[in-house]
């Protein structure tokens, strides 16, 4: 199919609607708490570290899910 | 390091953790429900297929994204559940290690203390004697003292600290004994055998006989209710059930459940009525408390066993024991020497951690770093006898003084069942692989069956004239099992 091909509209619903349940389901993911608390050790440090990244890449998820349901 | 900020459970193989890893083990948790939401997101993404190709594009985008969160989050659980377990395995060491260096001192002590008697007199001995429990106490008054400025309370019964230190001196006791007689070995030192001779079995059996009420009277047995129940379905619900001693019902509750595979029970024991050393007729009392942890037929434990005889539990049907306080002790001497046929054992804060059962009998004992009880029975057992008692810890916030407790354990509020039960869905609710495989092996007590629940109640019969005083110890050695 060539870029310029006109698209379904019924499929075009479907994937954005597929999209924006992925996206909510990516928004509803809870992480835990990135200090644990009275612990102070390298395992702690590392392990804030990864959440504190986590939730970060979790955002750059959540808008590549919404430039590609804009997009579809 | 203690992790003191966190309130949920640590969940631990055997003995006791002095080590609090339940935030890291709740973050893994965490962690691994976010890997498992991310992967299930990952793999809608992979089948959505927009037409358009900016929107593949992103899409794609997307998906090695959520692939890259999900190893994340995966390695920081792997990580933190690894950590998690090489504290345990160091705190046991320690423990251990807390344990052999007591139980040398005790003996050092002992042989020391024999030593000055022969040389310089029993006078000298006994102001040496004096002296070390001098000592001892000057320290325990500081450390009260400092635990007092720490938490704005004096409550010496409910520090970790101090709780700890009580176990150690009981576990030692023995060996003490055994130095001022010449008789220590080094085995003794590296293993702590409470049944070996002149062990602290041997000890609390003398201590009973000597100062408290005299077992052995003869039981009064009433079933005081009886009544349809559906079997409970988590660990939470069991120490929901558990009857209390003082309320006219009784002692002791015992369930039946009559499924296409048979006969299976479930038997709640409550723990200790009165504290009082001239107990009456009530024969869950302290007495009873130390000769259980003397090893010796106690008479809440023949109250138990004649419970279970008079609602007809069979020896070869399946029996799940429940128990609080005593309760759990009796629970524990039950499926050690009754003679059932035992599918599991859960006590909540019993002194039991010294007594190893069968590898084929599954035991959870629920304990608080705050309460007394649990440490009456001396340091819990070590090496593979220990790492088969799956144990939930938990150091309580504010050591249990902030929420209400029942009047009956007011000063003791970190033995309180109702936190118990809190500490126990706690544990349940982490969704742990131990507590899971634990509830998985007593499974067949958990299925939501209908049967019939009774309600038994035990009372002492006392004569009526003061006959010979009857006791339960016959001797040094642990009782025949029955």
């Amino acid at each position: 199919m060539l870029p310029t091909d006109p698209v379904p509209p019924a499929r075009s619903d479907q994937d954005r609607a597929e999209l924006a349940r992925l996206e909510g389901l990516v928004a509803g993911v809870l992480l835990p708490a990135p200090a644990l608390p009275g612990w102070q050790s390298l395992t702690a440090i590392e392990y804030g570290a990864a959440v504190v990244e986590l939730g970060a890449l979790l955002g750059t998820v959540r808008a590549a899910l919404a430039a590609a349901r804009e997009a579809a | 390091m203690t992790a003191r900020g966190g309130s949920g459970p640590s969940i631990s193989g055997g003995g006791t953790i002095a080590v609090d890893t339940s935030a890291m083990t709740a973050a893994a948790h965490g962690l691994r429900v976010a890997a498992d939401v991310l992967q299930e997101a990952r793999s809608g993404a992979a089948w959505c297929r927009p037409a358009r190709p900016e929107a593949r594009a992103r899409l794609d985008d997307a998906v090695a994204l959520l692939g890259r969160a999900v190893a994340d989050a995966e390695r920081a659980e792997a990580g933190l559940r690894i950590a998690a377990d090489r504290y345990g395995t160091v705190e046991h060491a320690v423990l251990d290690g807390q344990r052999m260096l007591a139980a040398g001192a005790a003996a050092l002590t002992g042989g020391v203390l024999r030593t000055v008697f022969f040389t310089a007199g029993p006078g000298a001995a006994v102001l040496l004697g004096a002296g070390l429990v001098d000592v001892a106490l000057v320290a325990g008054a500081a450390r009260t003292v400092q635990h007092s400025l720490e938490t704005g309370r004096l409550a010496p019964q409910s520090d970790p600290v101090l709780l700890r230190s009580l176990a150690l001196v009981i576990a030692s006791l023995d060996d003490g004994l055994r130095g001022a007689m010449l008789l220590e070995r080094p085995d003794h030192v590296l293993t702590d055998d409470p049944g070996a001779p002149i062990g602290s079995e041997g000890v609390a059996a003398v201590l009973a006989a000597l100062l408290l009420h005299p077992a052995g009277a003869d039981l009064r047995l009433e079933r005081t209710r009886r009544g349809a129940v559906t079997s409970p379905r988590s660990l939470a619900e069991l120490a929901d059930r558990l009857p209390d001693g003082g309320e006219p019902a009784g002692q002791v509750r015992i369930e039946r459940y009559d499924g296409a595979d048979g006969t299976r029970w479930i038997v709640y024991i409550a723990g200790t009525v009165t504290f009082e050393r001239d107990s009456g007729e009530e024969p869950f009392d302290l007495a009873s408390d130390v000769l259980g942890v003397a090893h010796r037929p106690s008479d809440s434990e023949r109250a138990v066993l004649a419970a279970m005889a008079e609602a007809g539990v069979d020896p070869d049907e399946p029996v799940l024991l429940v128990g609080h306080s005593q309760g759990a002790l009796d629970a524990v001497r039950v499926a050690e020497d009754g003679g059932y046929r035992v599918g599991g054992v859960v006590g909540f804060g019993g002194p039991t951690g010294q007594i190893p059962l069968p590898e084929e009998v599954p035991v959870l004992a629920v304990e608080h770093d705050e309460d007394l009880v649990p440490v009456l029975g001396g340091t819990a057992a070590s090496g593979a006898a220990g790492l088969r008692r799956l144990v939930v810890r938990r150091s309580l916030p504010d050591e249990g003084y902030g929420p209400a407790t029942s009047p009956a354990t007011a000063r003791f509020p970190a033995h309180d069942l109702g936190a118990y039960r809190r500490t126990t869905a706690a544990a349940e609710a982490t969704g742990d692989a131990r507590v899971e495989a634990f509830k998985g092996r007593i499974g067949p007590f958990l299925d939501g069956d209908r049967g019939t629940a009774t309600r038994w109640r035990a009372r002492r019969v006392l004569p009526v004239r003061p006959g010979p005083a009857r006791t339960a110890v016959g001797g040094s050695g642990p009782r025949p099992s029955r």
